[in-house]
């Protein structure tokens, strides 16, 4: 997984200009300019938001709310600041209004398991890519969804992601230390995930299982 | 590398690769000590749901479009909101009029004459609604609107 293409600061300083004036034509009823910014920033706003959610139509509609929402923002977007950062930090808000009105589901547990999803935890543990990917996205979705909604996005931004603690603390709106403790706990509870998926293969290899 | 020590210190780099690839000291330890074994396995397999947990979803064709045409669509229903209530605003003083006398009406049981915001027994309109006072039962009051009266 590569990192998330928020634009680097050199980057961002060179759009930044293009951004604003963009962004002025928006404020100034320009709506084709407001879909010209969308271009811009619709591929990472759907990355932000494909992290998080697994439904594509789910996908698509928090991508909007989160385009609809900054534009009912824009006129207090800060002249020259690059609007990268801001859109993702609005998507990646929106996102975690949906994982919080999500019921968290308990500890994974081997037995729940469909045979599919326990043959690629088997092939996850034995550093093989995944053979089925809807299984695989299944077993990891049990696994994240047991995580607190925070949890799981500092989790997923800095490590399927790529982002640096100081990034996904302005994406979520927080320090980089709270985001270094969030990474902490939610990495701690996934080792844990892992360890009782082990105890599943282990059982199942001895022919003990349930 | 063929201590637990060197695995847990490399474990980053070593989850990371495939089997095969694996130096050959490194496999060798992994088969003698369960520990270890045990302890990259779960490494993985907690990478490989994180990798997994996330889905790279291109934005369909025509996005931008569809957001401009949701962004018209608020703003022409925010619009029309807003015609909506603006003469529904305009009436809030005679609407205001009527359910105050609407209550002197039912308070007193006649048309407001110079005391008509007192009851009898000195109540405000405010301290009659939240107090009650004597007057028509609500039955009364249902009969005489069904039959298209008063008294």
């Amino acid at each position: 997984m590569t990192p998330m293409d928020i634009p680097s600061t050199g980057l961002a300083n060179a759009n930044a200009s293009q951004d604003w004036d963009l962004v002025q034509r928006c404020l100034q009823g320009d709506s084709m300019a407001f879909a010209d910014l969308v271009r811009r920033y619709e591929r990472l706003v759907f990355r932000i938001a494909g992290g998080f959610l697994r439904d594509r139509s789910e996908v698509e509609d928090v991508a909007q709310e989160a385009f609809l929402k900054a534009y009912e923002a824009l006129s207090g977007f800060r002249a020259g600041a690059p609007f990268g950062p801001w859109i993702a930090q609005i998507a990646t808000r929106t996102c975690y209004d949906r994982l919080r009105a999500r019921q968290r589901r308990g500890e994974v547990a081997w037995d729940d398991l469909s045979l599919s999803e326990q043959s690629e935890a088997r092939s996850f543990a034995a550093g093989r890519p995944a053979d089925d990917a809807a299984a695989a996205r299944d077993l990891a979705e049990r696994a994240l969804s047991g995580l607190p909604p925070k949890d799981r996005q500092a989790l997923i931004l800095a490590d399927a992601m790529g982002h640096t603690a100081a990034e996904v603390g302005q994406m979520m709106g927080c320090t980089a230390l709270a985001v270094r403790l969030r990474l902490h706990r939610a990495r701690r509870a996934m080792r844990q995930a892992a360890e009782r998926l082990l105890d599943g293969i282990g059982k199942t290899e001895r022919g003990d299982s349930k | 590398m063929n201590t637990c020590r060197a695995v847990a210190r490399e474990i980053e780099k070593l989850m990371g690769l495939q089997p095969a690839e694996l130096p050959e000291e490194v496999r060798n330890h992994l088969a003698a000590c369960p520990a270890c074994d045990r302890r990259l396995a779960a490494a993985r397999l907690a990478r490989g749901l994180i990798a997994a947990g996330t889905e790279t979803i291109a934005p369909p064709p025509g996005f931008a479009d569809r957001v401009r045409t949701a962004l018209a669509t608020r703003r022409v229903g925010s619009r029309a909101d807003a015609e909506t209530w603006r003469p529904a605003w305009g009436l809030m003083p005679a609407f205001a009029a009527a359910v105050a006398a609407l209550v002197i009406v039912y308070q007193t049981g006649e048309m407001p004459g110079p005391t008509g915001f007192l009851s009898s027994e000195g109540l405000s309109v405010g301290e009659y609604l939240v107090l009650g006072s004597p007057g028509p039962e609500l039955d009364d009051i249902v009969t005489a609107v069904l039959e298209g009266g008063g008294k």
